[in-house]
C-alpha cells in the first residue's frame, strides 16, 4: 500500500488541475489581502477602515480571511479534487493499466480517499501559512502590528477548522460515489457543486428534507461541539426550526457518518464489481 | 506451474442480451507467442479484458497459470503485463515518471537500473524525461511495452500493439515481440494484421462473434485446411475440373473459374498431369501454392469464401 500511496501522491502533485486548485485558493487569499491593504492605503492607514485592516493583517486575526475563503470554497475544492482524481482515470482509460497490477481494486479507492484528505489538509495548512505571511507583509506596508500572540488560541483555530473538514469529508465522499456511478469528472463536479448548493437551500423548505440531507446535521454537530453560550443557543434554536423538532447529537452524528461511510462503502462495492470496458 | 499459461472454458460475456464473447475456449501453452485473431467486433478485446479481470464474465471460467481469473488475482497479477487497446498514460508526466508510477501502483519500488534497462529495450533512452504528451504514437506504444515488462511478467497481453504505427514502427514492434518470446515469455497477441501474426506467432486462435473457430499451431492449421498444394491453369476449365473432382483426395477447388487448386503430394503431381493430358486437357501452368494465414482467416471467418478472389490472397511460391 505504501508504494501505491507514493504513486498516487506523485500523480496528485503533478496533475495540473490540482496545481490549479492551489493557485486559485492562494490567489483568492492574496487578492483579498492586496485589495484590503490597497484600499487602506487609499483611504489612509489611520482611517477607520485602515485601523480595521491593521487588525485584519495582524496575526492571529490574519488567519480569518483564509478561514473564510476555505469555509466558502473548501467543499467545492474537495469536490473538484475527488471528482478529478477518480473521473480522470475513466476519461483517460488509465484504470486498464492500473487494475491488472493489483489483486484488490479497493486499494486504489482507499488510497484516493487518503490522498484527498492529505491534499486538502495540506491545502488548508498552506492557505493559513500563506495568508499569515501575506498579511504580515500587508501589515508592514500599512504600518500595523505584525502579531499579538495573546489572541492566539490553538483550540480556537481547531474549532474553526472542524466545520471545514466536516464539510469537505461529507461532500468528497458523496462526489466519490457520484463520479463512480457516472464515470465522469464533469458529472462528479456538477452534481457535487449543484448538490451542495441545492442541499443548502432545500433544507429550508421541508423538515423531512432537513432531516434527510447532511447539511443541517453538520450544522447541528458544529453547534454541539464547537459553539458555546448564546451562539450555541441561537444555532440550536435555528436548527430546531429547520428540523421541526430537537435532533440529538447522536442522531446527527449517525446521519453524517452514514453519508460518509455509506458513500465510500457503496462506491467501493460498485467499483469492485463494475466492468472496465473502456471509454 | 502447469505448463499452460491460459485456459478458458465456455467464457461468455453478454451485454444487454448481445453476446460479445460466446462460449469461448482457449488453451495456450506457456512460452508461446500466441496470435488471437478475429474480425472487428469478434470479442478479442473483451476476452483480454476478462482475462485481466477488468470485466467479469457472464458465464464460463478461465485460469492463468492455473489460477482462477476471478478469485485468485493475487496469484496472477505479479506474473502478467498488458497493453489493452491504445496505450494509456498520464500525459502530464514523463515516460520515466509513468513507468515508476505504474511499478509502484503494482507494489514494486524498482531501482533506476531496471527502468534504464527497459527504456533501452524499447529504444526510448534519451526521451524518458520528456512529457508523454510530446511522444509520437509509436513511442507511446513502445512505452506501453516497457510498462508491461515492469514486473518481469511471464505472460504478456498485447492488444493490437501495431495499431497506428508506421511501417518502421511496425517492424520495431514485431522485433520487440519476438525478443519477448525469445526471453521465454508467453505472448498473447491480439491483432487483425495477419501478416504480422504469421511472422511472429507459433500458435493462433481465430474467433468470430465471440466463438473460437480454429485453434492450434499455425503450421498445422494451414496444413489441415489445405496446406501447401498446387494451382493448375488448364483448359477447357470445366473438363479439367470434372477430371480432378473424380479424385476426392485432391480436394479440387476454384475461386475464379481459371485456376484450380489441389492438394497433392509432389510425387502424385505427374500422375495427375498425365490424367489431364490423356483427356485432351491443355495444362499451361502448375505452381506451388503456399496457403497464407490471411487466406485461411478470410475463408473461415466468411470474409472470403467462394465469392472472393481467393488465389490472390494466397502466396504462389514458384512454379514447376
Amino acid at each position: 500500500m505504501w508504494n501505491l500511496f507514493r504513486a498516487e501522491w506523485t500523480k496528485t502533485y503533478k496533475r495540473p488541475a490540482n496545481i490549479g486548485l492551489f493557485i486559485v485558493t492562494l490567489g483568492i487569499i492574496l487578492l483579498g489581502f492586496v485589495g484590503a491593504v490597497g484600499i487602506a492605503l487609499y483611504q489612509g492607514t489611520n482611517s477607520e477602515f485602515g485601523q480595521n485592516i491593521k487588525q485584519l493583517t495582524m496575526f492571529p486575526t490574519s488567519l480569518e480571511l483564509p478561514l473564510i475563503v476555505l469555509s466558502q470554497l473548501g467543499s467545492i475544492l474537495a469536490i473538484v479534487f475527488m471528482s478529478n482524481s477518480i473521473g480522470a482515470e475513466y476519461t483517460n482509460d488509465t484504470w486498464k493499466v492500473l487494475l491488472p497490477r493489483r489483486a484488490r481494486r479497493s486499494d486504489f479507492i482507499i488510497i484516493k480517499i487518503v490522498i484527498c484528505l492529505l491534499f486538502m489538509t495540506l491545502l488548508i495548512v498552506m492557505s493559513l501559512i500563506f495568508g499569515a505571511l501575506v498579511a504580515m507583509l500587508g501589515s508592514l506596508v500599512i504600518g500595523g502590528d505584525i502579531s499579538n500572540m495573546d489572541l492566539f488560541s490553538a483550540s480556537g483555530l481547531f474549532k474553526s477548522l472542524v466545520p471545514i473538514f466536516l464539510q469537505l469529508i461529507v461532500f468528497s465522499s458523496i462526489t466519490l460515489l457520484v463520479t463512480m456511478i457516472s464515470r465522469s469528472t464533469i458529472m462528479g463536479i456538477v452534481f457535487g457543486i449543484v448538490g451542495n448548493t441545492i442541499f443548502g437551500v432545500a433544507i429550508n423548505f421541508s423538515e423531512l428534507v432537513a432531516k434527510i440531507l447532511p447539511n443541517a446535521h453538520i450544522a447541528n454537530l458544529e453547534a454541539n461541539w464547537l459553539y458555546e453560550g448564546e451562539q450555541k443557543t441561537m444555532t440550536l434554536g435555528m436548527l430546531e426550526g429547520l428540523f421541526g423538532t430537537q435532533v440529538s447529537l447522536t442522531t446527527s452524528l449517525m446521519v453524517v457518518l452514514a453519508y460518509i461511510f455509506g458513500s465510500i462503502i457503496f462506491g467501493i462495492l460498485l467499483f469492485q464489481r463494475r466492468d472496465m470496458a473502456g471509454q | 506451474m502447469s505448463g499452460i499459461a491460459i485456459t478458458a472454458e465456455g467464457l461468455t460475456k453478454v451485454y444487454k442480451n448481445v453476446p460479445a464473447v460466446n462460449n469461448l475456449s482457449l488453451h495456450i501453452p506457456e512460452g508461446t507467442i500466441y496470435g488471437f485473431l478475429g474480425p472487428n467486433g469478434a470479442g478479442k478485446t473483451t476476452t483480454i479484458r476478462m482475462l485481466l479481470g477488468l470485466i467479469r464474465p457472464t458465464a464460463g471460467k478461465a485460469a492463468i497459470f492455473g489460477h482462477d481469473i476471478l478469485h485468485a488475482r493475487k496469484n496472477i497479477a505479479p506474473y502478467v503485463g498488458a497493453i489493452v487497446e491504445s496505450p494509456a498514460f498520464y500525459t502530464f508526466m514523463s515516460g520515466l515518471e509513468n513507468l515508476r508510477l505504474l511499478a509502484r501502483s503494482g507494489g514494486h519500488d524498482l531501482p533506476q537500473a531496471r527502468f534504464d534497462e527497459l527504456l533501452e529495450f524499447v529504444g526510448l533512452r534519451g526521451r524518458e524525461k520528456d512529457k508523454v504528451k510530446t511522444y509520437s504514437l509509436g513511442m507511446k506504444q513502445r512505452l506501453g511495452v516497457a510498462a508491461t515488462l515492469l514486473n518481469d511478467p511471464k505472460l504478456v497481453f498485447l492488444d493490437e500493439p501495431t495499431n497506428g504505427l508506421d511501417p518502421a514502427g511496425t517492424v520495431e514492434m514485431r522485433n520487440l515481440i519476438l525478443r519477448m518470446g525469445q526471453e521465454g515469455r508467453t505472448v498473447f497477441l491480439s491483432s487483425h494484421l495477419l501478416f504480422e501474426v504469421e511472422q511472429v506467432c507459433s500458435n493462433v486462435a481465430i474467433i468470430q462473434k465471440g466463438v473460437t473457430i480454429k485453434q492450434g499451431r499455425v503450421r498445422d492449421l494451414l496444413a489441415a485446411e489445405g496446406g501447401p498444394g498446387y494451382a493448375i491453369e488448364a483448359a477447357p476449365f470445366d473438363k479439367a475440373m470434372a477430371i480432378l473432382k473424380e479424385i476426392p483426395e485432391l480436394k479440387a477447388t476454384s475461386f475464379d473459374q481459371h485456376w484450380i487448386n489441389i492438394n497433392a503430394e509432389p510425387q502424385d503431381v505427374p500422375q495427375v498431369m498425365r490424367k489431364l493430358v490423356q483427356a485432351d486437357v491443355d495444362v499451361f501452368q502448375v505452381v506451388v501454392r503456399q496457403r497464407s494465414l490471411e487466406s485461411l482467416f478470410l475463408e473461415i471467418t466468411g470474409n472470403g469464401g467462394a465469392a472472393a478472389p481467393q488465389p490472390l490472397a494466397e502466396v504462389v511460391v514458384g512454379g514447376r
